[in-house]
């Protein structure tokens, strides 16, 4: 009997061997080759490509790339938490369709959507538009190819991520919570702070996580909206696979990507254990 | 009719066998967007019998980085002159010249440096990299480079997001071979996009749209999409600056992977006639090398920077040359002016 989870882990292992450290295996291997001029991957071994991308020149294009994604994840909390809120607790019997409402725009294509982003914020877009006829600025504003543009982008482009774990969470959470308060005389501010918020935090963390980790290596959002100072490292990487041919030094900058969000997975996890120990 | 489920099911069979069956009756085409006329293809198909795939690239390093990683399936492919010779060198060509009979080309497409006997290549459509602008915005009739660099410019251009033509812009500017491969020369290259940056609005080679809208005054393009740009607003002008520019020859190649290499040449031939490749020019804005079809072609191209340039201006455009070994220092340059 003892024997049978492993059987039943096997196509999982199988999975994780195939799906993911197969590629991660290649990926670091290349990352530690150097390449000839014509870019063919040489047999000797180098570090040449991890100082290549921890050049200091390279930091302002990091330090952007964790402003933007951050600043995305942290506006796609604050805009998906009121929506998995009121799914969770207000929708009652139709929060079925609520939730099929919040995935609609998600069954279109990413860069479909971004695109879409670009008609809107162009200087005869919509959005000017709608801001010159209400007389709100009188010369149209340049929206597009700027940071807020990105970041629109990105937490557009995010935010399901971000609301669902915290629907999921207030979804599970005991409901009987909130009229014990109530009956202990809390209001419904009270009732928030002491009661939903710290039990909805869990969700919050994941959603926080989930939405930053792909901001964090997204290229589309800075290619199509942003301007020349815009680019994220996701840019960068793309460029050395597609553009030029440089394999490993794509390789070395996406470990080091892969690097930093373990790091903040890890985190994450330290601080959801400190939660549950409390 | 109604359709059935078994209809319908007959029907994908069909599909299925006639996928299976017709081996040699297929062309997979692998173009550049927006670069042949829309009847060119179901005219082809409709003479010869053979079902195209068309596919298309907007990154000629894109569609090398696809050949070279060894994605087969094209039969037919169009590729910028530099790459030509880059795909020579890299053995990925099947050579073509005994089987093509080649018509009178233009003469200065006779002998390119990239293929000098079209053993490899023969030339599909050939442009330029210059200058469109805006003409309501930008009214002091430009003729150099240095317009680029105008400081009145910010935010108002877009350059071209490819390395060749970007950093071939800034080496004409400095006076500077285009094809440099000296380091110094190349710095020099650096330093001076780097001080165009902030005139620029994006790196990109969509760039027609943004001046079409007058979001972007000026940009550093290609001649036939700049042409094609004219039609849609008639402000938009072009000019080939002083300093020299290049001149660009995208060539159709069959790789060696080639599974279909006879309809590739079919294709080839069938496009070498006049009245085809005429077709395309007029779609495209991109002069075709064929000598007889410039009769047939929208006299508005014949005699102007757009379409045809005259013999005087031609003496003033460069090929693209291969860089060989300094391939990676022009893309790790490009890397650093973008990031």
């Amino acid at each position: 009997m003892r024997k049978t989870p492993w059987k039943l882990l096997a196509p999982f292992i199988l999975f994780e061997l195939f799906f993911i450290l197969a590629p991660l295996c290649s990926v670091i291997w290349q990352s530690f080759h150097p390449v000839s001029p014509d870019y063919e991957i040489l047999p000797q071994w180098t570090l040449a490509n991890y100082r290549k991308a921890l050049d200091p020149a390279n930091l302002p294009i990091l330090g952007r790339t964790f402003l933007y994604a951050g600043s995305a994840s942290f506006l796609a909390l604050i805009l998906g938490y009121p929506v998995a809120y009121f799914i969770a607790l207000k929708a009652g019997r139709r929060k079925n369709l609520f939730l099929i409402l919040l995935m609609l725009p998600f069954w279109t294509s990413y860069l479909i959507r971004t695109y879409a982003w670009m008609t809107i914020l162009q200087t005869d877009g919509l959005l000017n538009y709608v801001l010159l006829s209400l007389g709100l600025v009188s010369e149209p504003l340049q929206l597009l190819n700027t940071p807020g543009a990105v970041i629109l982008g990105l937490t557009y482009g995010f935010i399901p991520f971000a609301t669902l774990p915290i629907f999921v969470s207030l979804e599970q959470m005991d409901k009987r919570l909130i009229d014990a308060a109530r009956d202990l005389g809390a209001n419904d501010f009270q009732i928030f702070k002491e009661v939903i918020w710290p039990l909805s935090l869990p969700g919050v963390l994941a959603g926080a996580l989930l939405s930053f980790v792909p901001a964090l290596g997204d290229f589309v959002a800075a290619e199509l909206l942003g301007g020349p100072d815009d680019q994220m490292i996701g840019n960068l990487i793309q460029q050395q696979y597609l553009g030029s041919f440089n394999w490993p030094f794509g390789s070395a900058l996406s470990l080091l990507l892969i690097v930093m969000m373990t790091a903040g997975v890890i985190a994450y996890a330290r601080v959801e254990s400190g939660e549950e120990e409390r | 009719m109604k359709l059935s489920r078994r209809h319908f099911l007959m029907g994908t069979l069909a599909l299925g066998l006639g996928c299976a069956r017709g081996r040699d009756r297929v062309l997979n085409f692998y173009n550049w967007s927006n670069f042949i006329a829309p009847n060119t293809i179901r005219d082809f198909e409709k003479e010869s019998g053979i079902r195209v795939n068309y596919e298309e690239f907007s990154s000629a390093d894109v569609m090398f980085a696809k050949l070279k990683i060894g994605v087969t399936g094209y039969d037919l492919v169009v590729a910028p002159g530099y790459m030509v010779r880059r795909m020579i060198r890299h053995d990925l060509l099947y050579p073509l010249s005994k089987d093509i009979t080649a018509p009178e080309y233009l003469p200065h497409l006779n002998s390119p440096p990239f293929d000098p006997k079209h053993e490899y290549s023969v030339p599909y459509l050939w442009g330029t990299t210059g200058v469109g602008y805006n003409s309501k915005k930008i009214t002091t009739n430009p003729k150099s480079w240095s317009l680029l660099w105008d400081k009145s410019l910010e935010k108002r251009i877009t350059v071209l997001d490819e390395k060749r033509d970007a950093i071939g812009m800034a080496l004409f500017h400095l006076g500077l071979s285009p094809n440099s491969t000296d380091l110094k020369e190349l710095e020099r290259a650096k330093q001076s996009l780097l001080e165009q940056r902030p005139l620029v609005r994006r790196y990109t080679s969509d760039f027609t749209d943004d001046l079409i809208r007058g979001e972007t005054w000026a940009a550093l393009g290609w001649s036939g999409d700049v042409a094609q740009a004219q039609a849609s607003n008639p402000e938009i002008q072009y000019y080939l600056p002083d300093e020299g520019c290049f001149l660009f020859v995208d060539s159709l190649v069959i790789p060696r992977s080639a599974p279909h290499p006879e309809a590739a040449l079919d294709f080839i031939r069938y496009f070498l006639r006049p009245e085809v490749c005429k077709d395309i020019t007029n779609a495209t804005g991109y002069a075709n090398p064929v000598v007889a079809s410039k009769p047939l072609v929208d006299p508005k191209l014949l005699n102007n920077s757009l379409g045809y340039p005259p013999d005087d201006v031609l003496k003033n455009l460069y090929y693209q040359e291969d860089l060989g070994d300094k391939e990676a220092v022009w893309d790790d340059l490009w890397a650093e002016v973008k990031r």
